[in-house]
């Protein structure tokens, strides 16, 4: 293993790469794994299409550097096959809560990241836990709706 | 680095190439602790963490409430941090004006030792502080009085904007009876100024002299992209009002 290498887990995989310098874990993970579902937007931290969940936590991946990764664990929208994840999916199909697609993964993320965390938020906790991720077709309700769908089905609704 | 929310996308966009990035993640400094009679605040402590912390509900609610309000999401609120939002030093920021409502210290560290430094001396100029190049953040010191009433406003021109004006106003209870009271204003200027008035009733009137002190201190306004020096100058002192009357009914309930 090259001295500069880091051992991170990705998907449940251990994964040794060797960063470049100044690379973001979005482009690790776009580009050095071929994971292509986290999606590359505004690079400020604004738009949230590149949220994946680092150490089980909603993370933006254009604000993480690569070489920070070592030891850590990355679950993308490819891996992601936990039950929230899996129930908002269909939700989001059910409810059209998609037009262009591209803040899509990132939602997604950011919203199993909150069923997790609140089970059965309301529709406050919602709109303010993907306050930090924008759909620019502005589809929100459907996605709202979808979110409410998902927590709906899980135990103790 | 601590949380990277500003350093990372300013590397990305090449307005900063540093050699060296030592990221400051793994020296635990994202604790609260009480040292003494202080409230010792890491400086990698996150908005998060400031939002559910018993420690600082009951002993710097400003923090709270200014944490309530950040913008962004998880992938922001849990990974931004109280110091690195201070030694970034930006105006337009919500940090640097409740530090100095609170009276705290910044703990500064380096190979030579330790210092604290007041608040009020450590926002030097925008996007520059007191800190030294060898020197780190490593903890926000908040003293004993017990800052159990506060009131935070800010104003900003969309939900997800940086504020164009803040203020914070911290209410202590003195130990021979009697309140201090501590007003910021924030992003106004080029530095967050505040003034202080101690009342000698604890049931004190609304001290309007005090909203007019903190607003005298604006000798200079702040202008970026988002709003002119011009403008926040002029909404400054309703600001400035509408926080010092949300810490006076704090401490009327």
């Amino acid at each position: 293993m090259p001295e500069a290498a880091i051992r991170l887990t990705v998907n449940g995989e251990e994964r040794h790469v060797l960063p470049e310098p100044g690379q973001l874990l979005l482009d690790l993970v776009r580009d050095t794994l071929d994971l292509k579902a986290c999606h590359f937007g505004c690079l400020t931290g604004d738009c949230g299409a590149c949220t994946l969940i680092v150490d089980g936590m909603a993370a933006k991946s254009c604000l993480l550097l690569a070489a920070a990764m070592d030891g850590r664990s990355v679950l993308t929208p490819e891996g992601d096959t936990t039950a929230e994840t899996t129930r908002l999916r269909a939700a989001f199909i059910t409810h059209g809560a998609f037009q262009c697609g591209f803040c899509t993964s990132g939602m997604l993320m950011a919203a199993a990241d909150l069923l997790r965390r609140v089970p059965h938020p309301s529709p406050d906790e919602i709109r303010w836990a993907i306050n930090g991720n924008l759909c620019r077709c502005t589809g929100y309700e459907p996605i709202i709706c979808a979110i409410q769908a998902a927590a709906g089905q899980q135990e103790g609704a | 680095m601590a949380g990277g929310t500003w350093l990372v996308p300013h590397m990305s966009r090449a307005e900063r190439r540093p050699e060296l990035v030592v990221d400051l993640r793994r020296l635990a400094l994202r604790e609260v602790v009480e040292e003494g009679d202080a409230l010792v605040l890491g400086a990698c402590v996150s908005y998060e963490q400031l939002k559910v912390d018993r420690m600082v509900r009951q002993r710097a609610p400003v923090l709270r409430a200014m944490a309530g309000g950040i913008t962004g999401g998880q992938g922001i609120t849990a990974q931004g941090t109280l110091g690195g939002s201070a030694c970034y030093g930006n105006p337009s920021s919500d940090v640097p004006g409740c530090l100095l409502a609170l009276g705290a210290r910044l703990r500064l560290a380096s190979t030579a030792g330790t210092r604290d430094v007041a608040a009020r001396d450590f926002f030097e100029a925008p996007f520059r502080t007191a800190r030294r190049a060898d020197e780190i953040l490593v903890a926000v010191v908040v003293d004993a009085a017990g800052h159990a009433h506060a009131g935070y406003h800010k104003l900003k021109l969309s939900g997800s904007s940086w504020p164009i004006v803040t203020a914070a106003c911290c209410i202590s209870q003195r130990a021979g009876g009697g309140l201090h009271a501590r007003l910021a204003i924030g992003a106004a200027g080029p530095v967050p100024v505040m003034a202080e008035a101690t009342l000698s009733s604890t049931v004190a009137a609304f001290p309007h002299t005090l909203v007019e002190a903190a607003v005298a201190r604006l000798t200079e306004g702040w202008s970026d992209e988002l709003a002119d020096a011009e403008y926040r100058l002029a909404v400054a002192p309703t600001v400035a009002e509408r926080a010092a009357t949300a810490a006076w009914e704090a401490l009327d309930a």
